[in-house]
């Protein structure tokens, strides 16, 4: 099967089943490429590679073209593909696979972004909206400071920026928590 | 009638109008809201981008610390509502998926049994509470006031939600019962874009432009939304919207829970109105007398 002109052969055949084992992509093999989800997707026309294509990827076993994709970063999981696909498949739950496979592959102001974000729960329990905003503000340099400056200030002025970040009691336990999701993921060897 | 209350980040920073109005409402309408104690981030889009399994485990906690207390869960956020919902089909699954996710949940020391539903606002209001019983409680009716209900995406996605995913219908019928008018339009279920709006700004841009377009052309005053996040995008950004996008929207966003509470006569300042950046003149005739 030719998934498009540059096609070059699977990298990992078992892919699809890879991408299969995560949580709610589990459909994923059922795809029939009828681009529902492209036709649905609100960022589609925003993507190098709407979801459809995306899908072609996994199927095809291209690994590195899938994961390489920048339409991963795209996904806003708006759930819509999910609800549409006639196959029962859900899209967004595909490209969260996706991307925790792709995580680690790059630095983009997306992997940062969620790592950021991430991270923050581990530490406190709960996300430090300020300190996220932050990651992605200063991702641009100045000029992306002074033009985030201004949002900052006003919610600031209106009582919904809070400046230091909210330990729970319970951070401990959400860190033992993260802790054993990441060590089952390494032991696992599933992703 | 009592709920285990999970408020999510946002409401305790970004969206305490929303927290603060949805507590006086339920308040008012006799729903006892307790929050669990020490409850945790669900992680939003950004856990299960770094591992779905992850996503799971997180909203599972949160779970588990309702389901000790033998209460159904209620959520404001749409999409804590859907992680929430998400991790209890998940952590109940019997499937290898299921299997798994169990698996570091016990390593953690937490079990999820399904025994506490997740609920949202909006369905608690609307099938718990009842329209007629709201509709009975109304002082000051929004009558004459056009409003895009805006569904946005996870209060009625993926499927399992108490709304169609495709037409919902609860936030208009709950409008109606303020003496509202809910305006037909496109947008209500489409997306704002989300957190893209810090990782893919332009696009979300578009998203929301479009939003706010389709809305005023639709005849809207005013959009109420049942989202943190829809708010910020919607409201926050809006003026970025008009300034690099050359467009001149007005349209000022409120959460459902501030009209409820401005239609049932409640102290405006239990309401946090005011903390948006689009001023909403459009609600002045309807709190004439009550605003100091």
């Amino acid at each position: 099967m030719t998934v498009d002109a540059h096609y070059t052969g699977p990298t990992d055949p078992g892919f699809a089943h890879k991408v299969a084992s995560y949580p709610g992509a589990e459909a994923v093999l059922h795809c029939m490429q009828c681009g529902v989800c492209s036709g649905s997707c609100p960022m589609s026309e925003f993507m190098p590679d709407p979801p459809r294509r995306l899908m072609a990827h996994i199927l095809a076993g291209d690994r590195e073209r899938a994961l390489a994709s920048e339409s991963l970063w795209y996904c806003t999981s708006c759930f819509t593909c999910a609800v549409r696909c006639p196959q029962g498949i859900s899209p967004t739950d595909v490209m969260f696979a996706l991307r925790s496979m792709a995580m680690d592959q790059k630095k983009s102001l997306s992997t940062k972004f969620y790592k950021a974000f991430t991270g923050n729960v581990a530490t406190y329990g709960r996300v430090f909206e300020a300190g996220v905003a932050m990651t992605a503000a200063t991702h641009g340099g100045l000029k992306s400071m002074l033009r985030n400056a201004p949002l900052g200030l006003g919610l600031l002025r209106r009582g919904r920026m809070s400046l230091l970040p909210h330990r729970i009691s319970g951070a401990g336990e959400v860190a033992a928590l993260v802790k054993a999701v990441a060590n089952r993921r390494v032991t696992g060897g599933k992703a | 009638m009592n709920f285990a209350y999970y408020p999510g980040c946002s409401l305790t920073t970004s969206a305490k109008d929303y927290d603060l109005s949805a507590r006086a409402v339920m308040t008012a309408l006799g729903v006892g809201l307790e929050e669990i104690t020490d409850w945790n981030c669900c992680g939003a889009s950004a856990a299960p981008s770094v591992d779905p399994f992850l996503g799971v485990a997180l909203s599972a906690r949160n779970l588990a610390l309702a389901e000790a207390n033998q209460r159904d869960v209620a959520v404001a956020c749409p999409s804590c509502y859907t992680n929430l919902r998400r991790a209890r089909a998940a952590a109940t699954a019997a499937t290898e998926v299921g299997m798994r996710a169990r698996e570091s949940l016990q390593e953690g020391g937490y079990r999820v049994s399904g025994e506490s539903k997740v609920r949202h606002l909006v369905d608690i209001i609307v099938h718990e509470v009842g329209l007629g019983a709201v509709r009975s409680r109304v002082k000051r009716p929004l009558t004459g006031l056009m409003v895009a209900p805006y569904y946005g995406c996870q209060l009625s996605r993926p499927d399992g939600s108490f709304a169609n995913p495709e037409i919902p219908r609860e936030m208009d019928e709950l409008l109606r019962a303020l003496g509202a008018e809910p305006v037909w339009w496109n947008g209500r279920t489409k997306c704002c874009g989300a957190s893209a709006m810090l990782t893919q700004e332009s696009s979300a841009l578009h998203l929301v432009d479009r939003l706010l377009t389709n809305a005023s052309e639709s005849g809207a005053q005013i959009i109420a939304t049942a989202c943190s996040l829809c708010h910020m995008n919607l409201d926050a950004y809006q003026g970025r919207v008009n300034g690099d996008l050359g467009t001149a929207h007005r349209m000022p966003v409120i959460y459902f829970t501030q009209l409820m509470g401005i239609a049932l006569g409640l102290e405006p300042s239990r309401l946090g109105l005011g903390k948006a950046f689009v001023p909403a003149p459009v609600l002045d005739p309807y709190l004439e007398g009550v605003r100091a």
